[in-house]
């Protein structure tokens, strides 16, 4: 079984006298890591939200185009009953 | 085997293999990296030169190795899709350009971390380092030649000759300890039989640099899973699977 090196905690963070350049090492890994599953779950939501605007987009559309249709045969009718 | 290959170039199928692979794949590596972490920070008994600051070496020896295997990676998949049209190979060309880039940017923070206590600058124009900055230049330079086309297949195809030609430094940055007189050290062996080193130094290296192989391909696979999302966005496959997320929500 290893042993653990240090003293102390605070021995251990100090990283004998070189806890910048061992601590910042380990701080721009760990930023990268975290990157690495951030952005594609944010990028995932991206295109989640991008398909749903699409397909309310077409459904309004489509709405739209009933309404136009309706719209327009109720115009139809009248004009038929306005030469009747 | 071929098959499984095969099968593995079809985008749905590469979505549909990866879904239950990939948080395997993440619990394994970061079990690995925590132990290979906290062993190495804690545990692994200090250098009798460097005392405490070689232990950047169980961040920057994976991720600088990495950064080389990641260059390989996109350059045989930019290969495949220009030989044989291979959509699949496209989007993991594509995706683990950034995944590379990130990687060999670390080996590159953590050299010149490393460096300053030990050989008193953060950054030197040695072979070791001018060729590993080429290598950083080169992954940002086959993401912008893509981004730079309107057209995604002129874009890939641009972005896959670039990444061809860009491979010959993957050797050059491996030898370049033998072939020149450099300031960083030659490679020598980490364990095992032969090694000058004693386990409880070279085990969490073998640790970690598992650990951050597999946190690259997880990174690949959640990318490529994306692209493969956006790409395909107007199959019925997509379509049929978002509407399944949406009602499960």
């Amino acid at each position: 079984m290893p042993e653990f090196r240090f003293d102390s905690f605070s021995d251990f963070l100090a990283m004998g006298g070189n806890a910048s350049f061992v601590w910042g090492s380990y701080l721009a890994f760990a930023l990268v890591v975290v990157w690495n599953f951030w952005q594609p779950s944010l990028e995932r939501a991206r295109i989640v939200r991008l398909m749903r605007a699409r397909q309310g987009k077409q459904l309004q559309q489509e709405a739209t185009a009933a309404d136009l249709r309706s719209h327009q045969s109720a115009q139809q009718q009248q004009g038929e009953a306005n030469r009747g | 085997m071929w098959q499984w290959l095969y099968k593995l170039g079809s985008p749905r199928h590469f979505y549909e293999m990866t879904t239950g692979l990939v948080p395997w794949l993440t619990g394994v590596s970061l079990l690995l990296l925590a132990a290979g972490v906290v062993w190495g920070l804690g545990f692994a008994p200090p250098d009798y030169q460097m005392g405490d600051n070689f232990r950047i070496i169980y961040i920057h020896v994976p991720t600088s190795m990495c950064g080389m295997g990641a260059y390989v990676l996109l350059a045989t998949m930019a290969a495949m899709h220009m030989i044989w049209n291979i959509k699949m190979a496209d989007i993991v060309a594509k995706v683990s350009a950034p995944v590379g880039a990130a990687y060999i940017a670390l080996g590159l923070i953590t050299g010149a971390l490393w460096g300053k206590p030990t050989w008193g600058t953060y950054w030197t124009w040695d072979a070791r380092l001018t060729s590993s900055l080429i290598l950083l230049f080169l992954f940002l330079g086959v993401m912008a030649l893509r981004a730079a086309y309107d057209s995604e297949s002129a874009g890939s195809k641009a972005a896959s000759v670039l990444a061809i030609v860009g491979v010959v430094n993957v050797p050059i940055i491996y030898f370049s300890v033998q072939w020149w007189n450099t300031l960083h050290q030659g490679t020598s062996k980490l364990g095992g039989a032969g090694s000058a080193n004693p386990p409880e130094i070279w085990i969490p290296a073998f640790f970690t640099g598992f650990a951050v192989i597999g946190l690259f391909f997880v990174a690949v696979i959640l990318r490529s899973r994306n692209e493969i999302l956006y790409r395909e966005r107007r199959t019925q496959w997509v379509q049929d699977l978002l509407q399944k997320e949406l009602t499960h929500a």
